[in-house]
Parts: C-alpha cells; sequence; structure tokens
C-alpha cells in the first residue's frame, strides 16, 4: 500500500445502520464536513465493542468539532442492527455503522484483508473534501483511543485553517531565555 | 533612572557581539532604547544586561532605563507586561516594542527592528507601502511568540516595518512565556499569535503584506 495521504475517497454507496434505522450512505454525505473512517474487522467480537464504545463516548466532542464518524466492518448493516440489538455498547452508538460486504471502502482505504473477508483496524481523518489528511492502521488485536484521535481531528482541522507554520507553545513558567541565534543571512 | 549596569550578558558571546557591531555599522541615523524595568527581578536584570551590551556595539544606539516608577519618562510604552523595551528615533516613539528579553530566535526580529528603524531597511512592495500610507488611525498589533520559534521574528519584523512605515500602527513583541494571564486570557496554545486591537486574533505567520491587507481591511471597517 502506498502513501494515502491526500488521496481522495473513492465513490461508494453502502448502507448504514444508524439510530435504530437503515439508511443510505455515499461520497457525496461524507463531503462538506470533516470524517473518521473506523475499520474494525467485524461485528460480535470483544476488542470492538470496547473500542466502539470508547469512540461513542467521545461522539459529543467529534460533532462539536464538526467532524462526523463512521464505523465501518465487512458485515451488512442488517448484522450492525443484530448486533445494537443484543450489546448495550453497540446500543448506545449514535454515529452511523457502515455495513462494506462488498469491500468497497475497505479495499480503497487498504486495509481488506481477502483471505479472511474482514478489515484490520484502520482510522482514517478526512477533510472535508474528502482528502485523508491522517490515518493509522493496527493489526486485528490492537485497539485505538479515541481521545487520541480526536487530537488528532483537532490539529488536522488547525493546520487545514492556519497552516502548518506555528509552534506549539509549552508553557514553562520561569524558563531560562534561550540563547540568542541569530540567522539574517540575506535579510539585511 | 537605572544606571551603572555592567556591559555583559550570557545571552551574547563574542562571536555574537561581533556579528551584531557588524550589522550595526549600517546604521544612519540614531536610535534610543527606552525601557521600563523592574530590577528586583530575574528577568528584569537579564534584560539590562542584555540592553547596556546592545547599546555598547554601536554609537547609533543610546540606551535609557528606568524603574516602574519611572515609567512617565517613557510614558508611550505599554508597562502592563514588564519589562518593556521601546525604540526611539528623533525623540519620537516609533511604535515598536518587545516585552520580556529579545534572546532566542527573537534576537533577529530585535536586531531587524533597529535596522529597519535606523538603517537603510529591509525592502517592502511598493503596494504594501501604499496601502500603508492609507492607513488613517492608530492601530495595535501583539505579536505572541515563544522564544524558541522559529516562525515568529518574521511576523514580528513585517508587523515592526509596518510600524515604522506607517506612523500609526505600534507593534509589540511579547515574550508569552513570562505573562501567563495573558496565555490564559487568550488561550494561547500555539504561536504566533497576533492580535489586533486586543480583539482580532490571527495564528500563524503574516508576510508584510498580508498583515497590511488585514490592518487596512479592519480599518475600514471600523470606520
Amino acid at each position: 500500500m502506498g502513501n494515502m495521504i491526500n488521496q481522495e475517497i473513492t465513490d461508494f454507496k453502502v448502507q448504514a445502520f444508524h439510530q435504530d434505522e437503515f439508511r443510505e450512505v455515499t461520497k457525496a454525505d461524507v463531503l462538506g464536513h470533516w470524517s473518521v473512517f473506523f475499520f474494525y474487522p467485524a461485528d460480535f467480537t470483544f476488542v470492538c465493542p470496547t473500542e466502539l464504545g470508547d469512540l461513542a463516548d467521545f461522539y459529543g466532542d467529534f460533532q462539536e468539532t464538526g467532524c462526523e464518524i463512521y464505523s465501518v466492518s465487512e458485515d451488512t448493516h442488517f448484522v450492525h442492527k443484530a448486533w445494537a440489538d443484543v450489546s448495550e455498547t453497540i446500543r448506545k452508538i449514535e454515529y452511523p455503522m457502515l455495513g462494506d460486504p462488498a469491500g468497497v471502502l475497505a479495499r480503497f482505504f487498504g486495509v481488506l484483508v481477502e483471505a479472511e473477508g474482514q478489515a484490520l483496524r484502520g482510522t482514517f481523518i478526512l477533510n472535508p473534501k474528502g482528502k485523508i489528511k491522517a490515518y493509522e492502521v493496527h493489526d486485528m488485536g490492537i485497539g485505538r483511543n479515541a481521545k487520541e484521535l480526536l487530537r488528532k481531528v483537532q490539529a488536522a482541522q488547525f493546520v487545514e485553517e492556519h497552516g502548518d507554520e506555528v509552534c506549539p507553545a509549552r508553557w514553562k513558567p520561569g524558563e531560562e531565555t534561550l540563547t540568542p541565534s541569530l540567522d539574517l543571512v540575506g535579510m539585511l | 533612572m537605572i544606571e551603572h549596569i555592567t556591559p555583559e550578558s550570557k545571552l551574547l558571546d563574542e562571536n555574537l557581539k561581533k556579528e551584531l557591531s557588524g550589522i550595526f555599522l549600517k546604521l544612519t541615523e540614531e536610535v534610543v532604547l527606552k525601557a521600563v524595568i523592574d530590577m528586583t527581578t530575574e528577568k528584569g536584570v537579564e534584560l539590562a544586561g542584555f540592553l547596556t551590551v546592545i547599546e555598547s556595539l554601536s554609537p547609533k544606539i543610546s540606551l535609557e532605563m528606568y524603574m516602574p516608577d519611572e515609567a512617565e519618562q517613557a510614558v508611550e510604552l505599554d508597562t502592563a507586561y514588564l519589562p518593556v523595551t521601546g525604540l526611539y528615533k528623533d525623540g519620537r516613539y516609533a511604535g515598536i516594542a518587545f516585552h520580556g528579553v529579545p534572546g532566542g530566535k527573537e534576537i533577529n526580529s530585535f536586531v531587524l527592528a533597529i535596522y529597519n528603524l535606523a538603517g537603510p531597511g529591509q525592502e517592502v512592495s511598493s503596494r504594501a507601502v501604499k496601502m500603508l500610507r492609507k492607513l488613517e488611525r492608530k492601530m495595535n498589533i501583539k505579536i505572541c511568540v515563544s522564544l524558541a520559534c522559529h516562525h515568529c521574528p518574521k511576523v514580528v519584523a513585517a508587523c515592526q516595518q509596518i510600524a515604522v512605515l506607517s506612523g500609526q500602527v505600534e507593534a509589540e513583541m511579547i515574550d508569552a512565556a513570562l505573562y501567563p494571564k495573558l496565555v490564559e486570557k487568550y488561550k494561547i496554545e500555539r504561536v504566533p499569535m497576533i492580535i489586533v486591537n486586543d480583539e482580532e486574533v490571527y495564528i500563524g505567520p503574516k508576510t508584510i503584506e498580508e498583515m497590511t491587507e488585514i490592518l487596512v481591511k479592519i480599518s475600514k471597517n471600523k470606520l
């Protein structure tokens, strides 16, 4: 898999389970706002509800920053519903859960393990133009952290708005003055 | 008046002093540095030593330092954030101030400010100069920096050159690390942060042209 930064999401049309209903989600739906595509191997597994529940807990924060979450597995939207029916953790999820049984999304994002028909734990942050601005892919058993994901989304949004020529300020009261470093070559 | 400070500063070694003397040879006019310094603080003592060395490097640079209770001697300077150093030419405040010690990367903006005020100055596009002449009201720019930020001196220098060219603008560099209340007020997490007239906030570097456009726009909106 090559580098995916700045690649634009492919055209797609999938079915989602979203707040107790089924609905279609297409590329047009993910444009115009920030998005996170959050892949996981399969419904009815154990690490997944923990991760998805963690994400559900932070969903309000993501919405506040103008970012939608799409969880994606290679199950159908019907299986998502069945899982929600039996799992309290999944029932509290308010973001759309996409079904990708044809593997269109998982293949585009390079996370499909063909032999198993499952997706690796890939997380992709897309800007409002549908371009990938940050991503990480974990092997099956390695979980992710919603708070860190939120930080990454906010950092990506900051850079989009203000450019990357800024320095994080780490204020330490009483810090010693830095030794001057003169660099005026070509400026005088 | 603060006097008899030994011209010594751990911030300025012999090599740097030589380099600075060389640059100051280009100065064609005289510049006065006026500072208000609380000598009971560590930063105050550090700044007094630093400025005294700077003064010793050029006959074109002279220095006046005052304690906070003598601040009326430099009434133009904002003494809310001490220590402060202002640049003056021909008896007039040039609208250029530094809050804190201009060490680290800010030595560059400090030297450029002196060079732009009392030397040939950096080249500026005629478009920016024309636009700046149209500014009709007083404006204030605070540039909050961290001394380790390599993007910061460029925007400080740009804003301070605007101050020189326009005569209407005051541009103050603020080493935000020294002023926790300021950091809290503006929630400063990244620098450079540019605050115009204490209300409009911009983050990230701006060229002199970009900054001029911002000022002209604000100036028009407020008229």
